[in-house]
């Protein structure tokens, strides 16, 4: 449990935490430049 | 239980995996600063799909598998690949999605699936008697699981 908690759980908070910091609060980044799906797609 | 081999697979094999795939996709996600481009909505549909594997996961651990439990990992399965789909559709919207990712991800999708067909062949009986096949009765029961896994979960856990 803790082995999950540590690589599964903790990583995706931090990441969480750091895009809410990096948007001051924001879900989704106001100046994100948006596609179609799939256009940002690397094949 | 521990002598199944199935079971070994699943704990030390199918989990490990798991986790070093599970934290692959959260270096990709950082190496294409996911901050500046999807946000904080990716990782919160991260961590519902972190919520949608621990479900099955803490079932087959700590209650007893029966019909109701494979009959709850499946939806619960399918509802994950949804989620997922959901992931990757806005991902694409604004963030790179690299080759060495979309390999991460098809680990992710399949894991669980691996998880799941692990459980079946444990439970083989309950899992035909969700189809009325077989001789065992459906058995629709929430309660603790006095498996040896179960107990392995426990004292690994104290």
């Amino acid at each position: 449990m803790s082995v999950i908690l540590l690589f599964e759980l903790l990583p995706y908070l931090e990441e969480l935490f750091r895009g809410l910091r990096a948007n001051s609060g924001r879900l989704v980044p106001p100046k994100a430049r948006r596609n179609k799906t799939g256009e940002t797609t690397m094949r | 239980m521990l002598n199944d081999p199935m079971v070994l697979i699943l704990m030390y094999f199918v989990m490990p995996i798991w986790l070093i795939a599970g934290f692959a996709d959260w270096l990709c996600h950082r190496a294409t600063h996911i901050e500046s481009t999807t946000g904080a909505k990716e990782s919160l549909i991260h961590l519902l799909m972190f919520v949608e594997v621990g479900i099955p996961l803490l079932a087959a651990m700590f209650l007893e598998v029966n019909s109701l439990i494979i009959a709850l990992m499946m939806v619960v399965f399918l509802i994950h690949e949804a989620t997922a789909i959901w992931d990757v559709r806005y991902a694409t919207t604004a963030r790179t999605v690299s080759p060495v990712e979309q390999h991460v991800h098809s680990f992710l999708e399949m894991i669980p699936l691996m998880g799941l067909v692990s459980v079946v062949s444990l439970h083989w009986g309950q899992f035909l008697a969700l189809f009325g096949v077989g001789a065992l009765r459906v058995l629709a029961s929430i309660s603790l699981g006095s498996s040896t896994s179960c107990r392995w979960a426990t004292s690994r856990r104290l």
